[in-house]
């Protein structure tokens, strides 16, 4: 391989060199780097530099503190707006009649009887009655009275049409409410239950209960009526 | 004949795929170590070319001089003489002294042959 004296000596001799040199390079690269080599006009404008970034690092963390915060305030006040929202929604519910609700209050039964009418218009008065009593929920032959049901009256004496549909006896006035409130309100003398039953004798019964279920009706739709904005 | 510029390179390669880094204090030293070896390996290369070539001067000045050039730098650090720059100075003039021993002994080898030889080949054509 090394044919000529002199080629084995000056190979490891120029070897070396090249693994002196290469080291060199790092060193001088790693001294170049190195910030105790620089000068101090640099080294002062790489501390002022870091000294920026420090503070505008501080004022970027208390940004975001009180970024924080604020979200977590708005989404406290959210949550509450939210519960007092669903709650509203739960009583409009009950008031339309949407959802069932049960309760205790009264039951008034009409049963048949051929000698006197019992029409639609009594039906009528008897619900106002128990409204004005404080009745929360009112349904008649188990149909949910809402904001738009309503009584007519019909060709035959045994039927009413109450929402479309013909309802017969024996007519069955649900309400829920404080029952004896209830009761007293309707009961009074010569008021709507009092004339029914002295003067036209109608046999009408009067329960309190402690538990009644009232059903729900579908939720009403509205196509040309709009809430007004200001 | 490039057998040791393939060594250089080589040698450069391994120096680069060392993890290992000199820290940046050492850099003074080991630059004139480099001087110190390179002025020792053109000589070899001059050796060479002036068929005065001596294995043992080489290795020997090699290895030697850098040690001593890299540990007198040092302790010129110690003692408070600047040794660096006075290194410097004399391995650059040794260097350049070399290389123009180098490039001339080059030209008068190779290249006033390889004219003879075109001039001899011109003349045998004509």
């Amino acid at each position: 391989m090394f044919k000529k004296k002199w080629q084995l000596t000056l190979t490891i001799a120029f070897a070396s060199l090249g693994l002196l040199l290469s080291l060199q390079l790092r060193a001088h690269k790693a001294q170049v780097n190195d910030l105790n080599s620089q000068s101090s006009d640099t080294l002062a404008v790489i501390a002022k530099n870091l000294n920026t970034k420090y503070y505008q690092l501080i004022q970027e963390v208390w940004d975001l503190r009180t970024q924080r915060k604020l979200l977590e305030q708005s989404a406290s006040q959210n949550k509450t707006a939210l519960e007092a929202m669903a709650m509203e929604q739960q009583k409009l519910n009950i008031a339309l009649g949407t959802v069932p609700v049960e309760g205790p209050g009264l039951i008034i039964t009409v049963p048949e009887n051929s000698e006197n009418y019992f029409g639609s218009q009594d039906t009528i008065d008897i619900i106002n009655e128990l409204w004005n009593a404080g009745a929360e929920a009112v349904s008649v032959n188990g149909w949910r009275i809402s904001n738009n049901t309503f009584f007519l009256p019909t060709n035959e004496l045994s039927t009413i049409i109450m929402n479309d549909q013909k309802i017969s006896y024996p007519y069955v006035i649900k309400a829920i409410g404080q029952p004896v409130a209830l009761d007293k309100g309707i009961s009074i003398p010569s008021g709507i239950i009092d004339n029914l039953k002295s003067i036209y004798k109608i046999p009408l019964e009067i329960k309190q209960v402690d538990k009644l279920s009232l059903p729900a009706i579908s939720s009403p739709k509205f196509k040309y009526a709009f809430l007004v904005k200001d | 004949m490039w057998l040791p510029f393939l060594a250089l390179f080589l040698g450069f390669l391994a120096g680069q795929t060392f993890t290992f880094t000199l820290p940046a204090s050492f850099a003074p030293y080991l630059s004139v170590a480099i001087l110190a070896t390179l002025d020792s390996t053109l000589g070899g290369v001059k050796g060479v070319m002036m068929h005065k070539y001596d294995g043992a001067i080489l290795m020997s000045g090699f290895f030697i001089n850098g040690t001593l050039a890299a540990f007198l730098v040092f302790m010129g650090d110690w003692i408070g003489v600047d040794l660096y720059y006075v290194a410097i100075f004399v391995f650059g003039v040794r260097i350049f002294q070399n290389l123009a021993i180098i490039r001339r002994e080059f030209i008068s080898k190779y290249v006033a042959n390889h004219l003879k030889k075109n001039n001899s080949s011109t003349h045998e054509v004509q």
